[in-house]
């Protein structure tokens, strides 16, 4: 394997990408081991392909639970031989998982928010979960590289509070809004509610060798002109260009081995393909599995020195699990019908969206902190379940059929929130005590419950939606549930988890430092949502990739300095 | 007078009568409440196509389960809810009797759930109208001929939930196809070197329509 290395990386997405991309770029040797199988974006993707190009017109099914062209490989909310569980009396978890080079960076909505000043110092507002041991500042220079490196549109400077702009030269130009979005907005305009161009990982421009954005085909599928940010196009063919990088796929990491010094030696891992239990040793270890893989691999991780596993001597490790907060309200907009013809392909995603506008009257609202709203519609490719939709409850046919599909073609509206969730006592994983994997690894056991905050957020999105609806005087398509403890996603389903081995400024409620270097051994870095402290309504990965850059910058600096281990 | 006849509600009830003294008795509740009527024999379906199926060039996964009779009758609903006519092809002439066959003969779950009720649809339908479609004599024009009559002259296709959801699967089964999408207006999926936005007459539209519901101007 060409040991020794210098830098073992653990998960090859947004976290392992960027670590692998610092690293190798200042000169590390470095080995990553992603579990899932080998994958290029450039040769696998399902460019430009129709429904009928797919089994079932590509509809979701158990085996492809986003749809047949959707770019998760090996997984998805199960994975074969890898179960987890959830603890009796738990609400409802999932846990989506690919098992592919680059991890949910193949098939991620490229959503790509910053965190504001005041989403750093959440405690010091409201007094509920913690305060990040950094701040906005602190993170923003990283913030301002990555979306130089990524290519992030949704340019020009708003002046919103708490979404910061990017200085100039950093976002590409946002790309014209959609037709539908320019009447859903000025519904919420007319509530005193602003609307801003959405920022995503999806070039607008041509950023080096890459391409910008033809305007068509789904983003989630991949992208082989690389036109959107994923780590198989972006950051990993130029860490491998620098000669320093090893990839091993079907490499299923389960534990950090610690050296007779006490410190990370390298890590334990299974070739998928034969079974076999491998070492690979390094002077130092970054885990990017993503938060929950990553606390799972900590708490295998058990040895006389670490009886409850590294990093967990306070019960830290898998601890204050989040989720984004969501809820999704669709309604069919008779102001839609009859559109002259336009394309509303574009970047796949929105356009624009709704940045969170309750900053200044939480105590009036009767919960903390606040979600932002994400709109879908226009006449882009529908499934079986958007067709049914636009046909309307009675069985017409023939000619009236179809002249109300092409009437209605493009008229509904889907209005979705994602919203912080505050840390609580009742979310975490832990190993559960019975079940092992496949391979006789113990798997995580989730415990999960929504807090009262998220309840009440989510039925204040409700009847906002609603609002939203009345004024656009669209008909919802489905029954409104307005009790916000059923309208709420279930735990895990927005694939936003984050926070089980967060960052701190005290080795006793926290597991790494602000740097992601763990406290109790400081040749471990933990650089995936992990750390996260909370969990703002933005979207993670820009976050992810911008604290991961700074912790393996750090990482490159101890290094140099011979303090790496 | 060339029209459909209507059938009154005493020739429905005979046909129903009919029915349930071939299938014991429990056709009218299957009509009027749209509950499965009877047990049908199990069908043995393919495999899924796993986790990491070619997305580029997808195989056909899992045999077809209906014979050439039940196709012929599902042929037939198809092309009763989209007949050819000035503004598009039929349904069965874009082969949407193939992706019903497709769909209700693959592994998962809600094909499984559709497969049973529009397995016994099948059955139900073609007993009403009177014809066979399993067995050495396939009628494939009287097939045609008496379904399409006993649809168009039934009342109630809105009570039948095996109808209600095999049109459901025929509309979305056409509009998902290249044909139905390009009918419904859809002109995207086409690489552009910018995105300009909605068209000139599109704005307008959608200017008028903020108007009209009394929103903030759009400019």
């Amino acid at each position: 394997m060409g040991e020794p290395y210098d830098v073992v990386i653990v998960g090859s997405g947004a976290a392992g990408g960027m670590a692998a991309y610092e690293l190798t770029r200042r000169g590390l040797k470095v080995l990553m081991l992603e579990a899932g199988r080998d994958y290029d974006p450039q040769t696998e993707t399902p460019m430009m392909q129709m429904p009928g190009d797919a089994p079932l017109r590509a509809e979701a099914t158990p085996d492809k639970p986003f749809g047949f062209h959707d770019a998760t490989v090996g997984g998805g909310w199960t994975v074969p031989g890898e179960p987890y569980t959830i603890a009796p009396g738990s609400q409802p978890f999932i846990w989506w998982r690919p098992r592919m080079l680059g991890g949910r960076t193949n098939h991620w909505a490229r959503v790509s928010l910053r965190f504001g000043p005041l989403d750093f110092k959440p405690y010091s507002r409201d007094g509920l979960g913690v305060d990040w041991p950094i701040t906005y500042e602190e993170l923003a220079p990283w913030y301002d590289k990555v979306e130089r490196l990524i290519g992030v549109s949704g340019g020009p400077a708003q002046g919103l509070l708490n979404v910061p702009d990017s200085p100039p030269g950093c976002l590409q130009p946002a790309p014209e809004p959609k037709a539908y979005e320019m009447l859903v907005s000025s519904a919420f305009k007319s509530m005193g509610i602003p609307t801003a161009p959405i920022r995503a990982a999806i070039l607008t421009r041509a950023l080096g060798d890459r391409p910008a954005c033809i305007y068509a085909t789904p983003c989630v599928r991949g992208c082989s002109i690389k036109a959107n940010f994923q780590t198989p196009t972006v950051l990993l063919p130029p860490a491998l260009a620098t000669g320093k990088l090893t990839i091993l796929t079907d490499a299923v990491v389960y534990e950090v081995e610690v050296g007779s010094n006490g410190l990370a030696k390298g890590v334990r891992w299974i070739d998928r393909k034969t079974g076999e239990h491998r070492g690979a040793g390094a002077r130092a270890v970054v885990l990017a599995a993503g938060s929950c893989s990553s606390a799972r691999i900590l708490l295998n991780s058990t040895s006389p020195a670490h009886h409850a596993g590294i990093g967990n001597e306070h019960g830290m490790v898998g601890r204050y699990l989040m989720d984004s907060v969501g809820m999704k309200m669709q309604a069919q907009v008779p102001a839609l019908e009859g559109m002259p013809s336009t394309n509303d392909d574009g970047m796949s995603i929105m356009h624009t969206y709704v940045p969170w506008w309750g900053h200044e009257r939480q105590k009036e609202l009767g919960f903390a902190r606040g979600y932002h709203v994400e709109m879908n519609g226009g006449r882009v490719i529908p499934s079986l379940r958007l067709a049914a939709m636009l046909d309307g409850p009675e069985p017409i046919r023939g000619r009236a059929l179809r002249e109300a599909m092409r009437r209605r073609f493009g008229s509904v509206v889907t209005l979705s929130q994602r919203g912080e969730m505050i840390p609580n006592e009742h979310s975490y994983c832990e190993l559960d005590p019975e079940v092992k994997d496949k391979w006789g690894i113990p798997v995580l056991r989730f415990h999960w419950r929504w807090g009262e905050h998220e309840i009440k957020q989510v039925e204040h999105a409700v009847s906002t939606f609603e609002e939203v609806f009345t004024r656009l005087k669209a008909t919802p398509v489905d029954p409104i549930e307005r009790d916000g403890a059923k309208a709420i996603s279930k735990g895990g389903e927005i694939i936003h988890e984050v926070g089980t081995l967060r960052m701190g400024a005290d080795p006793k409620t926290s597991v790494v430092n602000s740097l992601g270097q763990c406290w109790s051994m400081k040749n471990l870095f933990v650089c995936d949502g992990g750390v996260m402290p909370s969990s703002p309504d933005k979207n993670p990965t820009l976050s992810i990739l911008a604290l991961a850059w700074r912790s393996t910058s750090h990482m490159a600096d101890l290094a140099a300095r011979g303090e790496l281990a | 007078m060339t029209g459909p006849v209507l059938l009154s509600r005493r020739t429905t009830l005979r046909w129903i009568s009919a029915f349930a003294a071939l299938h014991g008795g429990e056709a009218a509740a299957f009509a009027a409440d749209a509950s499965p009527a009877r047990a049908i024999a199990p069908v043995k379906v393919g495999e899924g196509y796993g986790l990491d199926p070619n997305l580029l060039e997808p195989k056909q996964f899992w045999p077809r389960i209906l014979g050439p009779g039940q196709l012929q009758v599902i042929e037939v609903v198809c092309d009763f809810v989209l007949p050819a006519d000035g503004s598009g092809p039929s349904a069965s002439s874009v082969r949407v009797h193939e992706f019903i066959d497709e769909w209700i003969s693959a592994p998962y779950p809600i094909q499984s759930a559709d497969r049973d009720l529009i397995l016994k649809g099948i059955d139900w339908l073609s007993a009403a109208s009177n014809v066979a479609v399993t067995g050495a004599a396939i009628d494939q024009s009287r097939i045609r001929h008496e379904v399409t009559r006993f649809l168009e002259e039934y009342r109630d296709l809105k009570t039948l939930a095996f109808y209600m959801r095999l049109r459901q699967l025929i509309v979305g089964g056409y509009y998902t196809s290249d044909i139905g999408l390009s009918e419904m207006g859809y002109t995207g999926n086409v690489p552009l070197q910018s995105y300009e936005g909605a068209s000139a007459e599109a704005r307008a539209w959608i200017a008028k329509a903020a108007q009209l519901l009394g929103l903030p101007e759009i400019r």
